[in-house]
């Protein structure tokens, strides 16, 4: 009995039979469409610049579409390797061996020009595939996929709402450690939450078979830097940011009401004591970070530690005091 | 390249979602072992050491691996815990058909002969979630009029948790316990005040009552699954240790901590191994 056909047999079943059937529903213009921002979202037209048309591409079914492909093309990539490493049937000759028949001509030649625009990836060996493809596969959750599509697929308008919506946030956990908000607005963000771990992992750290967009997105960066791929790249280090501001504004967190209302009182009056000290602060903006450098504590905090920011003098644990 | 034959393959089911079945090739199954991983984990990640166990052992090349993925910042533990009480059917005593045979292709050579044995297995909060379903199984039996035709399959289980929050996280550690684990994780609990969050605090209504109902029936005859064999990380900071008065007599493993009390490592630290596959914790 070989685990090897078995395999195949599972992973063409469960993973590229599906996706291959939600590729193939779809209408032919929003499929053009979708096919058209996936390509030059990840600069891989033979075209160059392909124009799509904003409304359009804004539509959800669009970038949904997109989105499947774009996983698509990463499912198959995994088959790929898993041929080469032994762990799937398959001859080197067919590029993705049985799972070539299972999907459309159109969508395999996307999936083939994406594949070569990255780099390959280092053959891992049987033990590392098999560890490689259950961790990939647990890291596909709901908010991984709604980052990936914000991350490639939102438009101006739709990032720029969100990481409002994030800085939003670390305002209100700054000024409220006791902050309780309602499930559906936290499901809203949490693409950028613990949705983004796992993508984040993927930028920062090297793995046996990094996940393929951003591979692309990274590759276009080193062709064009001053084209989509800087876009791309500049999203994700803008989710960094807001993720750290986050992290930071965590270590603060309490369900102890007591603890949270001295926080407050603290961040007030140095909020108060700030505006006296420096005229260099527009209206509305905080000239606060927090400092992060130490280790994070779940006693109550009454008087939370700073570090100021260019001109200011630093001060220490002086609010309320 | 030297190809080295995997013992387990996986798949992936369609339903419940996030959950995957790692396929014996042995010529004979004997057991379907389920692990139910805690706060931080994933359903499969959190156990690819266990999964390595294959090179160890006979006893887990003849083991059927069901892995159970839940979503730790929104799913409830009454949620998880019911689907694992009525999902679990299509998976023991028999074996999963559509896992069995693929496009033709058998999984092995004996694809119908029911499992002998049922383990479950589980971390820090997945220990509360196997405890308050097999709780519910006895409860469900016990108002049936304990008939035969009427007793769940989770009766016959065997219980082997690691580092169980069945008695609450450590009241002043919770939050801090979780962003040790995963900031994000925790900020998203804590914000949505996840239903989690609360009945975890020590001496809530749920795990109280989880308890009381599990101690009641737990001496009785056929009530034996009731009955847990734990291992606590020591030291092990993020959940009381502490076990129920019908449980069999716990063990602490010096050295570990609560996530990696449940990660073994071959000629380092296989005693999870031999937990797992005797209940013996030396």
């Amino acid at each position: 009995m070989s685990g090897r056909h078995y395999r195949t047999a599972v992973y063409l079943s469960t993973v590229i039979e599906p996706r291959a059937e939600r590729l193939r529903l779809n209408e032919p213009s929003l499929r053009q469409t979708a096919f058209a921002l996936a390509d030059r979202e990840l600069g891989i037209s033979r075209q160059g610049v392909v124009p799509v048309e904003g409304a359009l591409s804004a539509r959800f079914e669009v970038k949904r579409w997109a989105l499947d492909l774009v996983q698509c093309s990463n499912e198959l990539r995994w088959f790929r390797t898993g041929i080469a490493a032994g762990y799937f049937d398959g001859s080197p000759d067919s590029i993705y061996g049985a799972a070539a028949h299972l999907i459309d001509v159109e969508t395999a030649d996307f999936a083939s020009r994406l594949d070569e625009s990255v780099p390959s990836p280092q053959l891992p060996d049987f033990d590392e595939f098999h560890r490689s493809l259950a961790a990939a596969d647990d890291a596909m959750t709901a908010g991984f996929y709604k980052c990936v599509e914000m991350l490639l697929f939102s438009t101006f308008d739709e990032w720029a709402a969100a990481m409002n919506h994030l800085s939003v946030l670390t305002a209100q956990m700054s000024d409220n450690p006791a902050l309780s908000i309602d499930a559906a607005s936290v499901d809203q963000l949490s693409w950028a939450l613990a949705g983004a771990d796992d993508l984040i992992a993927w930028v920062d750290e090297e793995t046996a078979i990094p996940y393929i967009a951003l591979e692309a997105i990274r590759a276009k960066d080193q062709v064009d830097p001053g084209d989509w791929g800087f876009e791309n790249s500049r999203r994700i280090e803008q989710l960094k940011d807001r993720r750290n501001g986050i992290a930071a504004a965590a270590f603060y967190l309490t369900d102890d009401q007591g603890a949270a209302a001295s926080t407050r009182i603290a961040n007030l009056w140095r909020s108060l004591d700030a505006r006296t000290t420096t005229d260099s602060v527009a209206p509305g903006e905080s000239d606060w970070v927090f400092d992060v450098s130490g280790p994070p504590t779940t006693a109550p905090i009454a008087t939370p530690r700073y570090e100021i920011r260019k001109d200011n003098p630093p001060q220490q644990g002086t609010a309320g005091s | 390249m030297a190809v080295t034959e995997s013992k387990h393959s996986p798949y992936k089911v369609k339903s419940p979602s996030g959950w995957s079945l790692y396929v014996s090739h042995h010529s004979r199954v004997r057991r379907l072992v389920v692990f139910v991983h805690g706060f931080n984990g994933k359903a499969v990640t959190t156990w690819s050491d266990f999964e390595r166990g294959g090179g160890n052992s006979n006893w887990w090349h003849e083991s059927d691996l069901l892995f159970v993925g839940y979503e730790s910042t929104r799913d409830t533990i009454t949620g998880v815990a019911n689907r694992l009480r009525f999902e679990l059917s299509k998976f023991y005593p028999t074996p999963l058909p559509e896992a069995m045979v693929v496009r033709g292709v058998q999984a092995r050579d004996d694809i119908t002969s029911p499992y002998q044995e049922l383990i479950l297995i589980a971390h820090s909060l997945g220990g509360v979630v196997v405890r308050r379903a097999v709780c519910d199984a006895a409860m469900e039996w016990d108002l049936a009029g304990r008939t035969q035709a009427t007793r769940s399959i989770l009766l016959d289980a065997q219980l082997r948790l690691f580092s169980p929050a069945t008695a609450g996280f450590e009241a002043a550690g919770f939050l801090g316990s979780l962003r040790a684990m995963s900031i994000w994780r925790a900020v998203e609990i804590f914000l949505r005040r996840s239903p989690a969050y609360s009945q975890l605090q020590p001496n809530s209504s749920s795990l109280m009552e989880t308890r009381q109902r599990t101690e009641r029936l737990a001496a009785q005859e056929g009530f034996e699954a009731l009955r847990a064999r734990i291992v606590w990380a020591s030291p092990d900071e993020v959940v009381i240790s502490e076990r129920y008065s019908t449980d069999y007599v716990d063990d602490s493993w010096d050295g570990t901590t609560h996530s990696s009390v449940c990660k073994p490592r071959a000629g380092k630290f296989e005693q999870p191994w031999h937990f797992a596959e005797t209940g013996r914790t030396r």
